[in-house]
């Protein structure tokens, strides 16, 4: 038992064979000029293709196998011909050939050779070559006998305007297939018209129409069980009635006014009217890519108008798509000659058609409509790109679309969501340039179809088309707009889910912290407008946004305030207004503290509390003040973990020591609370540092009763020194007790050689020999050894300080 | 996450000390750098938090503050020029190239460190 496809080849390999063994016969006869065996030769070969068990494909091999070998045939005859030895009545002869399919393949070998040799008119013999193929109406086998005809006919077909003899076309009835006694009586003519294009048309045309209704008639052969087997093999045969379309379009005489006229209404014609899915779609995808994208412009309303009649089953989307994207890629070529003519209103046309297609198809799904509002909105982006309002009449139709059809909160994974999605993207990807995005006055309410993983996605891509461009932001409203189309990046939505990934949320988060930097007024009032908006905004994001996006509102803040500070000669207000921006900033950073946020806050004080220093605006002491002590009540109230405190503490300090615009009533206090609070540090080393850092207050803090000059309290230095090392007396821990010596003793030398004078040398000395006499006994371990090398690093650095002269300090004494 | 205050890493023959500096008190000022140095031991010391580029020596140790690579406002300076520097080390030479951005121009500076 052979599988079917066993079977085929079998078949196939036998007819073959018989298709060598005739033709051989054949080409011996002809070599002998023994034209009649010859052909009684080629009639066997050509019997083969009467066979009704082959399948397309193998049907296909046996054909190709006896074209090649009728070439010859051809070859022979037009030889014999051009040496003036016409067959007479040849044309007769082949037509008793017992068979019809080799009677008619001899037949159409013949006429060509006829034609080729300037016998009889040409224009007659194509006319009967068309007309007799009728007599073969199976399918499969009238297909092929066609595609032969037609592609003996290639280069015959008359490719003329006018007789080309001159006169007028001489007027034969087109009506009645000739009889062979008719045509027999033409041998004699000497007016062997060429005939015109227009003849070429009609013959095309002809084979056109005949062809597709073999291959529709394919579609209902046989058992509807069968139905995918069929529709599959017609698919493969569609290029055999695609040929005449290909055909048509190598007529060099066919300009746009005779492809108006003559061929797109009966190609059209016959599309409609055949009512096969199979057939339309594929063939005015032909029409499509055959014809030149002119011609297309052309005729645009006559080629959508048939689309609105074509079966249900087409995939309409397809061909209307693959239409809008040639012409628009057309329409981008740059060359002046190739922009649309301005008389066709190309949007227009495509919009209304479009409108009539989806009426006429009530079960269109709604991703196919999404996806020819998608080839529109491309459209109307590349041929007409200062249109904006094109763009926004897709959206409006879309949204219209949508409200008809009920659809809402479309589920992201759903086709028609995607679809969707990717027509909100196709204009942020072509504009780049979000404030362009806010003019279209659909775009935001389409947002609200969407589920919110769509809407989410939707607004990074905008925000990270944003950010790639580096849109800036300047009017308080195009904030707003934008803010509330991105609605799922910056507050909570009654449908979102719970959030599962922390770090894709941060890096979301992340992006809006960076669009925040793009929002840049280009006046500083405008900015401070702009400002607020996006704190109204991004305040309402709840307490795992904000930690994100408030900070870089607060830094915009500072850099704003520092702005009118610059401008201040200009503007007379600027005092009142950087005041007005400090309470804006302490609110914000209010709403963080709120949060249960500490570091964040507390850093966020003391940079403000540098930027008011630097800025003396009315008040700005008592402003200064304010956010220290808010930094301040932070540390005491909410840092608890003592690692945390140490290096709170330190950064208080260090900033503290930056601001030089306290006076002593302020600066006193603000000292006080920094020692007291490092001396209460839980662990003793951390208080012993503490106070270490605690000293650099007294020497450079600087007080605005001095002129912005440094305290240089050298004896409060010394006291903060001397209690440093008692308490690293009581470390029990010796390594650490030593280390901690090391560094005092490095504090000392920092402060000595800064001209603190209240420094004794002998303590200096002191210390040195403790270090000295303690480090031996220190366990050999990385710990000590670092120490040691801290040592023995110091102890070198004095050396070489004790050789050089300074005003500041002398090293007379030290022994180091 | 988590990462040390000070860290110390051996390339070739050089120690290099890393500490973002706004533990260091005072601020950027070369002598409280100094002593970090010392209590790493290191030939090199880099910081940071003023977002200024710094290179030089002192001591014969060197020091460099490679400044803030996207010019990230500081309130301790209002002109932030963007910054970033290259170190090549060969044996006992350091290289450093130092990218600045003046205005639209990027700007490249070459200095090198002999350890002794």
């Amino acid at each position: 038992m052979m599988t079917p496809q066993e079977e085929q080849e079998k078949l196939l390999e036998e007819a073959l064979t018989v298709v060598r063994t005739q033709s051989f016969q054949m080409k011996r006869c002809l070599d002998k000029s023994k034209l009649m065996d010859g052909l009684k030769h080629a009639s066997n070969m050509l019997s083969e293709l009467r066979t009704s068990l082959l399948s397309p494909k193998s049907y296909y091999e046996l054909y190709m196998a006896i074209s090649d070998e009728l070439c010859h045939l051809e070859t022979y005859l037009l030889d014999e011909f051009s040496k003036g030895r016409k067959v007479t009545d040849l044309y007769e002869l082949v037509q008793y050939a017992g068979n019809i399919i080799p009677r008619l393949y001899l037949l159409i070998t013949v006429g060509v050779v006829y034609i080729k040799s300037n016998e009889l008119s040409r224009k007659d013999i194509l006319k009967d070559l068309v007309e007799m193929c009728r007599g073969v109406q199976h399918p499969l086998r009238g297909l092929f006998l066609r595609n032969y005809l037609l592609q003996c006919t290639k280069n015959v077909l008359p490719d003329a305007e006018e007789d080309a003899e001159g006169g007028e076309v001489s007027v034969m009835s087109h009506a009645a297939p000739r009889a062979i006694a008719g045509l027999n009586k033409m041998v004699n003519s000497s007016d062997a018209d060429a005939g015109t294009v227009r003849d070429s048309i009609d013959f095309i045309q002809l084979n056109f129409a005949e062809m597709n209704k073999l291959w529709v008639r394919m579609q209902h052969q046989g058992h509807s069980r069968d139905r995918e087997k069929r529709e599959q093999e017609r698919r493969e045969l569609r290029i055999l009635v695609g040929t005449n379309l290909v055909r048509l379009s190598q007529l060099e005489c066919v300009d746009v006014e005779k492809y108006k006229k003559l061929v797109l209404p009966g190609v059209l014609e016959q599309v409609v009217s055949c009512k096969d899915a199979i057939a339309q779609e594929y063939l005015m995808e032909c029409v499509i890519q055959v014809f030149p994208d002119e011609y297309h412009l052309q005729t645009l309303n006559s080629f959508l108008h048939a689309c609105v009649d074509l079966h249900p089953d087409v995939n309409i989307k397809n061909v209307i798509i693959a239409l809008i994207d040639r012409l628009a890629q057309f329409s981008r070529k740059g060359d002046v000659a190739r922009t649309i003519p301005m008389e066709i209103q190309l949007f227009d046309i495509f919009s209304q058609q479009i409108s009539l297609i989806i009426q006429n198809r009530p079960d269109m799904p709604p991703e196919d409509i999404v996806s020819l509002q998608v080839a529109l909105i491309n459209l109307a982006l590349k041929c007409y790109p200062t249109k904006l309002d094109y763009v926004d009449k897709v959206l409006e139709t879309t949204e219209e679309i949508f409200h008809r059809l009920n659809l809402d909160h479309l589920d992201a994974a759903s086709a028609v969501s995607r679809e969707l999605a990717r027509l909100m993207k196709i204009p942020i990807d072509s504009y780049n340039n979000v404030l362009e995005l806010l003019k279209l006055e659909h775009y935001g309410p389409l947002m609200e179809y969407f589920d919110y993983q769509a809407r989410k996605s939707i607004s990074t891509h905008l925000i990270l088309n944003a950010l790639e461009n580096e849109t800036v932001i300047p009017s308080p409203e195009q904030v707003e707009g934008i803010l509330n189309i991105v609605g799922p990046l910056v507050q909570d939505q009654s449908d979102q889910p719970e959030i599962d990934d922390e770090e894709d949320f941060a890096e979301e988060q992340g992006y809006m912290g960076r669009f925040i930097h793009l929002l840049s007024g280009d006046t500083p009032d405008q900015q401070y407008l702009v400002l607020s908006t996006a704190r109204k905004h991004f305040g309402n994001g709840g307490n795992r946004r904000i930690r994100h996006t408030l900070p870089p509102i607060v830094f915009a803040a500072y850099r704003l305030a520092l702005k009118y500070y610059q401008l201040r000669e200009e503007d007379e207000k600027w005092e009142k207004k950087c005041g007005k921006i400090f309470q804006f900033c302490h609110q914000t950073i209010g709403a963080l503290m709120k949060a249960e946020l500490t570091e964040l806050p507390l850093r966020l004080f003391l940079q403000g509390a540098l930027v008011i220093s630097q800025l003396d605006f009315e008040n700005h002491e008592t402003v200064a003040y304010e956010f220290m002590s808010q930094a301040f009540t932070l540390y005491e109230d909410e840092i608890s973990d003592s690692k945390a405190q140490l290096a709170a503490i330190t950064l208080i300090v260090s900033t503290f020591e930056k601001i030089s615009c306290f006076g002593e009533e302020n600066h006193e206090p603000l000292r006080t609370q920094c020692t007291l609070a490092a001396s209460k540090l839980l662990k003793k080393p951390d208080q012993c540092r503490g106070v270490v850092v605690c000293s650099h207050m007294f020497w450079s803090g600087k007080s605005k009763d001095r002129a912005g000059k440094e305290l240089r309290d050298g004896k409060r230095v010394v006291e903060c020194l001397k209690k440093a090392g008692r308490i690293a007396n009581q470390c029990m821990d010796k390594s650490v007790q030593v280390q901690l010596y090391v560094e005092i003793l490095n504090s000392q030398i920092y402060f000595y050689e800064n001209g603190c004078s209240e420094i004794q040398v002998s303590s200096i000395n002191e210390l040195i020999a403790k270090i000295r006499e303690d480090l031996p006994n220190l366990e050999s371990n990385d710990e000590s050894d670092q120490i040691n090398k801290h040592f023995a690093n110091t102890i070198t650095h004095l050396k070489i300080a004790k050789l050089q002269s300074s005003s500041n300090f002398s090293y007379d004494g030290l022994d180091p | 996450m988590s990462y040390p205050e000070l860290k110390v890493v051996t390339v070739g023959q050089f120690r290099i000390g890393l500490c973002h500096g706004h533990q260091v008190v005072p601020w950027d000022d070369t002598e409280s750098l100094a002593l970090i140095q010392r209590q790493l031991d290191v030939d090199i010391l880099i910081t940071g938090h003023t977002h200024k580029f710094q290179a030089f020596e002192h001591e014969e140790k060197f020091y460099i503050n490679p400044g803030s690579i996207t010019g990230a406002y500081s309130p301790l300076d209002s002109k932030v020029a963007p910054s970033f520097v290259l170190l090549d080390i060969q044996q006992s030479t350091v290289i450093a190239y130092v990218y600045q951005l003046v205005g639209e121009e990027v700007k490249v500076e070459r200095i090198e460190y002999k350890k002794c």
